[in-house]
């Protein structure tokens, strides 16, 4: 008997096949689809493109909105680039460009700001692509940011009339010039909440070490973490120890981190690193909960809200305190690391470096005069009422601000140790090193200082192996 | 006739042009010029750079210090690979019948992926440390070098097991259901079902999903670098962010393009051969 076939189903793997009804709108998307989505992909393609080719070149098109021009001045734009992120910082920087847009109105100042690691990474993505900003921070312009001025990506500005508006800009020479204009001094030690140290009894600033860890134990006894440590991330951890090296090891030794570097000094070989280590075991028997799980902005807020007495790094941190808590009482003082008060002055200047000028920028002119704004006694002013420092342009009236009245006074009683023209920083890769290092050294619950010399010696010798 | 496939040919590259125009200068010229860079020792930022031959892909091979990246990033790639499409393929099973909500279901699981990687990383930051603190009493799984890097695998699955599931479900739905009718027929129980029926017919699906999530996870960047930068110790560390440093913080520009280079042959022999792997499962099965 003859069978009919059947229609085939689908081979294994298939359904059976159904009839396939499409609607008409079905159709009619199908048709446009196609089409629109190439359009939108060619759109994407060229947006990006253009995008990118319009944000390099600068200097031209204005924003609209922009203050209006008279006829004679040409419209330009001037890029500033900087690190600093913090708010009073900011406003301080709108201040200037407010300022100098009354002066000029022609002319149109875009602000790039980024914090330290990802400033320098912008930076060079921007310098190595032609795109560099006219007027840029750039700090430790002697030793860890050389590579900009070798580079000869910088303008010389000995010659400029307002670098003789800075105090003590004769500190500032680099091989006989001078390349930056710089704004503020810093100190550097220890930022403490008063209300925590009134209620923990304690009644006067440390400035012995042994009174530095009676303070310690006294805040622990009423119940408050003595120190705030924002230890996940690398840059707060050689912050905090930074107060130690500043205020001892540069004193004794000003070439300390060169001699670490080029490994001339070994750690193993130097009483400095040892006593900055069995410190740092010390006062991290005092912090708060959990440490290594800590960002620096909370550890910022513990001092801000009482929770914690003190906190280590330089003195441009006060205002971020400020900031999160404008009610606070904050005092400073320098980290005591020695038992002899003579030991322990306040270090106090400021490093080679400040607002520099790219040397090809298009618009070195304008460029030039906004730095001339910066340099100003109005400037300095603002300076210190917004982002809360020490300015140091000349016949800038000192701050009001009692934690800055505390900084001051160590200076005028001669217990400042100006550190201006000394290396304090070490480069990024030392620096890492450095802090992941000391992080494990904590983490050991033994403590272990001399294993701990040994590794880090073994990091910075690798290191400097591969120097190039 | 001629003008017609000459005309069809004009077109078809004209869709193609723009693409190869991207292509060709958002990857193929800077390869190149990769390849000019890990010969010198450029740091980054100079206008200069000096010829210095092999001497960074020496330094790569001689220098036991990139053996912690490296072990950090192979550990995190076989813990990211396992636990996310194990992962996957269960949420693909449980998801694979008729229930009522079932297509939200299978959104809601999807929707971690469409949030940006540095907003995830944040987040999970904030549960690790103060949630965690006040429901478990733990420390957060960043602070110690011992569970930093399973706190960045979590964080990374909740982030991409969506896609992996949708595969898994789309290989799902094609078997057809009689082979299941049979094997029931046959006396097989439901863990045989799933072993003999189900895996054999979707093993294309895992050479997907397994080759991709291997070499993403081992091209692992972002997250650690916002959770955790890189610690604590560099126990988060991975090749990635290993070389970004080098081109960028250290001013080694040369020495983390050599490392680039290297690593990505790596890659290419792990994906290569994982695919390969797997594809062979499939011609058999």
């Amino acid at each position: 008997m003859a069978v009919r076939q059947q229609s085939r189903t689908a081979p294994t793997g298939g359904k059976p096949s159904t009839p396939y009804h499409e609607s008409k709108g079905a159709i009619a998307m199908k048709k446009w689809l196609g089409p629109a989505l190439s359009v939108m992909m060619l759109g994407a393609v060229i947006g990006c493109g253009g995008g990118n080719g319009g944000g390099a070149s600068s200097g031209g098109s204005p924003a609209p909105g922009v203050s209006s021009s008279s006829p004679d001045q040409p419209k330009v734009k001037l890029t500033l680039a900087h690190l600093m992120v913090e708010e009073g910082a900011r406003v301080w920087v709108a201040d200037m460009i407010s300022h100098f847009n009354a002066k000029y109105p022609n002319v149109e100042v875009e602000e790039i700001a980024a914090n330290t690691d990802k400033y320098n990474t912008m930076l060079k993505t921007k310098i190595a692509s032609d795109d560099a900003p006219d007027i840029m921070l750039l700090v430790n312009l002697n030793d860890a940011n050389k590579d900009y001025l070798d580079g000869g990506f910088v303008l010389d500005l000995t010659d400029q009339p307002f670098m003789q508006n800075v105090n003590s800009i004769d500190r500032q020479y680099i091989d006989g010039k001078l390349y930056a204009l710089p704004f503020d001094m810093n100190a550097n030690g220890v930022i403490y909440n008063k209300d925590v140290f009134e209620k923990s009894g304690i009644s006067e600033v440390p400035r012995t070490y042994s009174q530095y860890k009676e303070a310690l134990e006294k805040m622990k006894q009423a119940g408050f973490a003595g120190i705030s440590l924002g230890f996940k991330e690398n840059y707060y951890v050689t912050g905090d120890v930074g107060a130690d090296w500043r205020a001892g090891a540069l004193s004794a030794n000003p070439n300390w981190i060169e001699d670490l570097q080029s490994r001339k000094l070994k750690f193993q070989d130097d009483p400095l690193m040892k006593g900055i280590l069995e410190r740092m075991a010390d006062r991290f028997a005092y912090s708060q909960q959990d440490p290594f799980g800590t960002d620096a902005a909370t550890a910022l807020s513990l001092v801000a809200t009482g929770k914690a007495g003190m906190l280590q790094h330089g003195s441009f941190m006060v205002d971020a305190v400020k900031k999160i808590n404008p009610d606070v009482r904050l005092g400073f003082f320098p980290f005591p690391w020695s038992e002899d008060k003579a030991d322990n002055n306040l270090p106090l200047g400021t490093g080679i470096g400040g607002l520099a000028v790219y040397k090809d920028s298009p618009n070195k002119e304008w460029a030039l005069k906004f730095l001339e704004v910066v340099a100003t006694k109005e400037m300095g002013e603002s300076l210190q009422v917004n982002k809360g420092g020490l300015s140091l342009i000349k016949d800038v009236a000192l701050p009001q601000d009692p934690t800055f009245q505390e900084i001051i006074g160590y200076r005028d009683s001669g217990e400042a140790f100006d550190y201006t023209g000394i290396r304090t920083n070490f480069t990024t890769e030392f620096n890492n090193a450095l802090a992941t290092k000391v992080v494990e050294f904590l983490m050991d619950s033994k403590h272990d200082v001399s294993a701990a010399l040994q590794k880090l010696d073994a990091e910075f010798d690798r290191i400097a192996r591969t120097n190039g | 006739m001629k003008t017609s496939s000459l005309k069809r040919s004009a077109v078809t590259l004209s869709f193609l042009l723009p693409i190869l125009l991207f292509f060709s200068f958002a990857m193929l010229v800077p390869f190149l010029m990769g390849i000019q860079v890990s010969f010198t020792d450029w740091n980054g930022l100079s206008r200069t750079m000096n010829y210095i031959g092999l001497e960074n892909f020496k330094n790569i091979f001689i220098s036991p210090d990139v053996l912690i990246p490296l072990k950090n990033t192979v550990l995190y790639g076989l813990m990211y690979v396992v636990a996310n499409n194990v992962l996957a393929l269960t949420l693909a099973l449980a998801l694979n019948r008729q229930f009522r909500g079932r297509n939200a279901s299978r959104l809601i699981f999807f929707i971690p992926n469409a949030l940006s990687p540095v907003l995830t990383a944040f987040v999970f930051s904030f549960i690790y440390k103060d949630l965690f603190s006040e429901l478990f009493g733990i420390q957060s799984l960043f602070s110690s070098t011992g569970t930093a890097l399973i706190g960045i695998v979590l964080l990374a699955v909740w982030h991409n097991v969506g896609i992996n599931m949708l595969i898994y479900l789309a290989a799902l739905s094609g078997v057809p259901k009689d082979l299941y009718e049979a094997a029931t027929v046959d006396g097989a129980g439901a863990w045989q079902r799933f072993a003999n029926v189900t895996l054999p017919m979707i093993v294309p699906a895992f050479t997907v999903c397994i080759t991709l999530s291997l070499t993403s996870g081992l091209r692992e960047f972002a997250f650690p670098l916002v959770a955790t930068g890189g610690g604590p110790v560099r126990s988060t560390e991975t090749l990635a962010i290993y070389i970004y440093n080098y081109l960028f913080a250290y001013n080694k520009a040369g020495y983390g393009q050599a490392l680039a280079f290297v690593f990505m042959a790596f890659l290419l022999i792990v994906g290569l051969t994982v695919s390969r792997l797997l594809r062979r499962k499939e011609i058999e099965a």
